[in-house]
Formats: C-alpha cells, structure tokens, sequence
C-alpha cells in the first residue's frame, strides 16, 4: 500500500497535470536508448513501448497519450461485424457502470488491427456510430503491422489477418493505472465485469 | 606459456567468434498447413525468403546487448520482457563460466519476442513469419516435405517427449535440412513474428463449436489426427506465449525477404 502511494506521489511530481484530449502533435524525439530502457515507467506499465498511434483525430500520438488517467483499452476493427460492436458496448457498459468521479478521469483507447483501411476518417466514422464521448475516448491506428503487434503483444490479445483482410482476433478489455501498469483484464465477449469495474474505481480515487 | 593462457582467457571472455550464421533460401512453396485458419485457402503460398541456417547465440546476443544497452536484464522495460530474460548469464554483460545453457556457442534462450525481434531489425532482418518457419521445418534432408513420413513424425515427437535437460547442443550444430537449415527440431522452440496468430481454446470439452464469444470469426484448433500432432505441439506452445514471455528453450533464428525479382526455372516448378 505505502509502495503504491509513493510511486504514485512520484508520479506527481515527475510529470505535468494530465491532458484532458490527446495534443495535437508531438515532437518525436526518441533515442534508441531512451526508447528501450524502461525510463519513469515502472511496474509492468505498456507506455515503454511508445507504439506510435494516428487518432480518429489525425493526430499523431503515442501510446502514452492518457498518461496521468486509468485507462479502458482494447483493440478492434472497423468492418469486423460482430464481435467488435459487441466489445464497444462491452466498454460502454463498464465506463458506465464506473462511480461518476471516476468516469470523468478514466479514459478509452480503442486501436484498430486494421491499419491500412481504418484511417481517420474511417475511425471518426466508427466513433460517431456508437455514440462516445470524443472528449475521452479515443480511437487510432498504428503505423503498421509491427506496431501493432507489439501493442496486441503487451494485451496479450491474438490475432491474424484473414485472406479478405478481416482480422480474426482475441476479444479483451485491459485496465490501466495513471502509469499505463495493467491492473486487469477481461477476456471474451458479453462478461461479468464487476471486478474490473471496482478496480478501476479503485485506482481512479488514488 | 603464459601468453598462451592469456590468450585462452581472452578468448574464453570474448563472445563466440564463430562464424555468422549462413542465409538459406527457402521457397518459394504451396504450404499445406497442419491447421488451416478459417477461410485460408488449402495450400497457401510461400514467397522465396532467407532463413538464417541456425538459431541466434549467446555469443552473438551478447555483443547486441552490448550494442544496445536498453535490452540488458537490468535496463529491459518489464513490458519487453519478463523476469527469466536473460537470467541463465552470470550478469547482464557478461555470460560467465560455461554451464548448461550459457555457453558463446548455444542457441540463446531465455529471451523475450520483443527482444528476439530488436535483434533481428538491428542485422536489418526480421523473424521469420510461422508460415515461412513451418514451410522451412516441414523438410527433412532430402525432401522439401517430410510431414507425411510416420518415421520423421516419431522423430520429431520424440524430441517433445523429452524433458529439456542438460547441456544443449550448440547453435548449426545439427545436419542441415533440405533447404539447408539446421535445427529447426531437436534443439529448441523458436520465436516467429506471429506467435500471436493463432487462436488456441483452452478447453474444448464444453462443446466442439468455436468459441465466438472469445474470438472473432472463430478458430479453435483442435488435433485432427495423431500425425498432426508435433505440429500441434508448437502451435499450442505459442499459442500459451506472451511478448515479453522467455523460456529455457525458446530461442530464435532471423529471416530476410529476398528482394523480388524476375522468376526462375525453379519458380515455376511449384
């Protein structure tokens, strides 16, 4: 407990107050080094990867983007028919179930498999369909495969692209801390997300 | 007399000095895949690529980690890879004594995807993709594929039958396959780029459908016969990896896409 507060303490100090939205650019300004080492992050956090994304937004982001909020995360495709519009409403419903505080500091990152066909405008599209708040969900693409293999890599989520260019995929919901650390996740459509619910709860009110 | 010994010492601290590995060109081929995913036509099509002719070392991981310093096991973000990277060498620059599994020449194990991968890229190649590594595995000496032989089946079981244990053979160590490469059974499980292809259900004693409510568009593969299983026996295993996942006998080799060019006599015999 007192090893959580401190790093969470630290965490304060290190970085500046959160962005409510994504900014608009981002210099890029890796070094190899920097890039492979693991640098603040701590614990198991993802943002080491620094996957670079391209929002519904067209804004050119890292993975980090919701740095400094919990984080809902999953990864989807746009003409996936079924199973996708399941998992968004999967999300709907676990942002909505969250106390009221803790909606307003969590946000959504929602990244498409489909990187050559879901660009912005496709993803603004999506985004529009189900209705989200814009204001904290974000939808995006990585530059290529690779990319996003390594975000999939780090959800534990599988996939493959068909010979039609569909994906058939893993269905899964991931948590993350203010530092981007999994706290949880949920495998499979359409489950009982009460634990993830508390856990984010929980890790919106440190 | 004591120049030799240092010497002996030098050469014993340096990484392997063994030669890189040879590049083989394998394909191009029609696969025919043990375990076809859903829509995949029977036989899918291999481009002709260069496979590295045996696994990565220690020796040469070494002198990457040294290049690289952010993938040394005490720089290595817990995302890249997990607890056990790298833990079989005395220190994280340094292989130390040669035991089991720490010696300049052996396959590298105990490394991460992300890591296998970053290796690769820095040699400005690439893992190589399952359907290209199963296309290369499926040779034996003489033939392109040797799947359907009981004998080489019973071979290549018998090895997973097998408690890893003891000192491992070192990297091109092995006779070279058809296609010139070495190893690809009977030393240890490799990384390819899409480990994460494949969806494998748990369990299917609830019911033989897919599972469509864990996996979109389905894809529960389950073993259709005992021929298949050696081949079931790896997509299991990487079907239960994560990224930042290291075994004791998981290592890699590097592939490389082989530049297009106009077809061949050889092209044309498929």
């Amino acid at each position: 407990m007192t090893r959580t507060l401190s790093l969470a303490l630290l965490s304060c100090l290190v970085w500046a107050p959160a962005q409510a939205e994504p900014p608009a650019s981002q210099p890029t300004h890796d070094h190899v080094h920097q890039a492979m080492a693991a640098g603040p992050f701590q614990d198991g956090s993802i943002y080491p990867l620094a996957t670079p994304l391209e929002t519904h937004t067209g804004a050119k982001v890292k993975l980090a983007l919701y740095q400094g909020h919990p984080v809902i995360v999953s990864m989807f495709f746009a003409r996936c028919t079924s199973a996708c519009p399941m998992l968004i409403r999967d999300v709907k419903k676990l942002e909505a179930g969250l106390d009221a505080d803790v909606r307003d500091k969590v946000r959504v990152l929602l990244v498409t498999f489909d990187f050559e066909r879901d660009d912005p405008a496709a993803l603004t599209k999506l985004a529009e369909l189900h209705g989200v708040d814009l204001k904290r969900w974000t939808f995006a693409r990585a530059p290529d495969d690779e990319a996003t293999r390594e975000l999939a890599g780090a959800l534990g989520i599988k996939y493959r692209r068909g010979p039609e260019g569909d994906y058939n995929h893993s269905s899964v919901i991931t948590a993350l801390d203010a530092n981007g650390r999994p706290l949880g996740r949920i495998e499979g459509l359409s489950q009982d997300s009460t634990a993830l619910r508390a856990t984010l709860n929980a890790a919106a009110k440190r | 007399m004591r120049s030799g010994w240092i010497i002996g010492l030098a050469l014993m601290a340096a990484p392997a000095l063994a030669a890189p590995p040879a590049a083989v060109r394998v394909g191009p081929a029609a696969f025919k895949p043990m375990y076809p995913a859903p829509g995949d036509p029977e036989r899918l099509p291999v481009a002709a690529f260069l496979l590295d002719d045996r696994q990565v070392t220690n020796g040469e991981f070494l002198a990457f980690v040294n290049a690289q310093p952010g993938w040394r096991r005490d720089q290595v973000a817990d995302v890249r890879a997990d607890k056990g990277y790298l833990s079989h060498w005395a220190a994280a620059d340094d292989l130390g004594p040669p035991g089991d599994s720490n010696r300049a020449e052996q396959p590298v194990t105990r490394v991460s995807w992300y890591a296998a991968k970053a290796y690769c890229a820095a040699r400005g190649a690439r893992l190589p993709t399952e359907l290209e590594w199963e296309t290369a595995a499926a040779a034996d000496g003489t033939r392109v594929d040797a799947r359907d032989d009981p004998k080489v089946q019973a071979e290549r079981l018998s090895w997973y039958a097998q408690p890893t244990r003891g000192q491992m053979r070192a990297s091109g160590s092995g006779p070279a396959n058809r296609w010139g490469a070495r190893d690809l059974h009977g030393l240890v499980w490799e990384w390819v780029y899409d480990y994460n292809g494949t969806m494998v259900t748990g369990d299917n004693r609830e019911g033989d459908g897919p599972d469509t409510q864990q996996f979109c568009g389905s894809g529960a593969i389950s073993a259709a016969d005992g021929a298949a299983y050696a081949a079931f026996m790896r997509y299991a295993l990487r079907g239960s990896l994560g990224a930042a996942f290291t075994l004791r006998n998981l290592g890699f080799r590097c592939a490389q896409s082989v530049t297009p060019k106009s077809p061949t006599k050889e092209d044309s015999r498929k």
